[in-house]
């Protein structure tokens, strides 16, 4: 009941606080692209089919677990129910692997997002939205998933430097989300965890139709070379993470983008991996249908 | 659970426009070029977009580096090309910076807005 009362509230608060917001993350002269990592701080009607990850995470130090490999194939879906107002729902199919064993695979738990953008600055190129995740335990197959779930509330942001007075400066932007993970359980192995992340991109779209023309073939403009960071700490060890440099190209209603994931710092304890994503922009695709708000 | 997916995706991408999509309009190339120098004052603009724009809900401003709005100008969709605008100036650019500040809606609804920079060197 207490949910539903929320979600209620969320509503009317979208509906009361309408902006200037359209689709595609746009805040003025700024378009900030999906990442992969790292959720954008946009509302939008879009569809993430697939995004495939492959990370080796090593045997632990002390030999208490063995060394896995882990490909990671999901989807996300994306839809606005208001302008500003969005749900998120992610479901992910996993394969783990670990020597001498064999492989187990299955879905992971349904994850949820409802997203609301709260305000957005054209003229200085700023968004910033707030949200809440959750993981609903035991939707996922045993073998894989956890069978208690959890509640992330997030904050979102996203800032074009377009305002900087060094023209091939003006491309960059940064994004961002801090959020706070709190477990359905009292087991004294899984403790409630922070999770950050940033991005840092030079978007060359931005360069070509805002800065200068440099009159680069199509396959060059589309692109936008980005790094993301995403770490998780809790007060009972080192945090943990990645940094995943890579590349994204967009064209008008799909974004490809790939990226290799770096271990964080050592006690990451991973090896280098990949993670790549085919993204549609369902408000392109489909703008008077599946692509526009409900209300 | 795997059988359901293949058959989702199937339908989807099934569904998906065989054509073009109607996407939102944003600058591919414009005349001056953005960020351009020129030595020769225009008295006309072009902006060439990415989608098909709706004149009657498009506008374009030309802005002095000090903030005077250049005009009246008089905008017009290109007859043989519905994703260019032409804007027609009074009179031709003397020299200067100046700030095009676009803000047009694609065909299928979409608004997008932008500015962009170039300077009259003569």
């Amino acid at each position: 009941m207490k949910k539903i009362a929320i979600h209620i509230a969320f509503l009317i608060l979208a509906l009361l606080f309408t902006s200037s917001a359209q689709a595609h993350g746009t805040a003025g002269n700024r378009i900030f692209p999906p990442t992969l990592t790292v959720d954008d701080p946009s509302v939008a009607d879009e569809l993430s089919l697939p995004t495939f990850s492959y990370q080796r995470q090593n045997a632990a130090p002390d030999g208490s677990a063995p060394s896995t490999r882990t490909s990671d194939l999901g989807i996300e879906w994306d839809k606005r129910i208001t302008e500003n107002l969005g749900i998120g729902l992610n479901a992910d199919q996993l394969w783990i692997s670990q020597d001498g064993a064999s492989t187990i695979h299955g879905w992971d738990n349904i994850n949820l997002t409802l997203k609301y953008l709260a305000y957005v600055n054209p003229d200085h190129e700023f968004m910033t939205s707030v949200g809440v995740t959750r993981e609903f335990g035991d939707t996922g197959a045993k073998q894989i998933a956890s069978s208690f779930g959890s509640t992330t509330p997030k904050l979102y942001f996203g800032k074009g430097l377009g305002d900087l007075p060094i023209s091939y400066l003006r491309p960059l932007a940064i994004t961002g989300i801090v959020g706070y993970t709190v477990f359905d359980t009292k087991d004294n192995d899984t403790h409630n965890e922070w999770n950050y992340g940033w991005t840092i991109q030079y978007s060359i779209p931005y360069l070509q139709q805002h800065v200068i023309d440099l009159g680069l073939p199509k396959v060059i403009a589309n692109l936008t070379p980005v790094i993301e960071f995403n770490v998780t700490s809790n007060q009972f060890g080192p945090p943990t993470g990645t940094i995943a440099p890579g590349v994204l190209y967009t064209d008008q209603a799909w974004q490809f983008g790939i990226e290799a994931l770096i271990p964080y710092n050592r006690a990451s304890n991973t090896d280098v991996g990949v993670i790549a994503q085919f993204h549609l922009f369902l408000d392109d695709i489909f703008p008077k249908s599946i692509g526009k708000p409900i209300f | 659970m795997r059988k359901a997916l293949v058959m989702a995706s199937f339908l989807f991408f099934g569904a998906l426009p065989v054509g073009k999509v109607l996407a939102h309009a944003f600058l591919s190339s414009a005349v001056p070029a953005v960020g351009s120098t020129v030595t020769v004052g225009p008295k006309e603009l072009r902006l060439q977009f990415s989608e098909a724009v709706e004149i009657k809900f498009s506008s374009v401003k030309i802005i002095t580096e000090g903030g005077k709005e250049i005009g009246p100008v008089r905008i017009t969709l290109n007859p043989s090309d519905p994703q260019r605008l032409i804007v027609s100036l009074p009179e031709p650019l003397t020299r200067g910076m100046y700030i095009v500040k676009w803000r047009v809606v694609s065909v299928d609804t979409h608004k997008t807005q932008g500015d962009y920079r170039f300077t009259v060197r003569q």
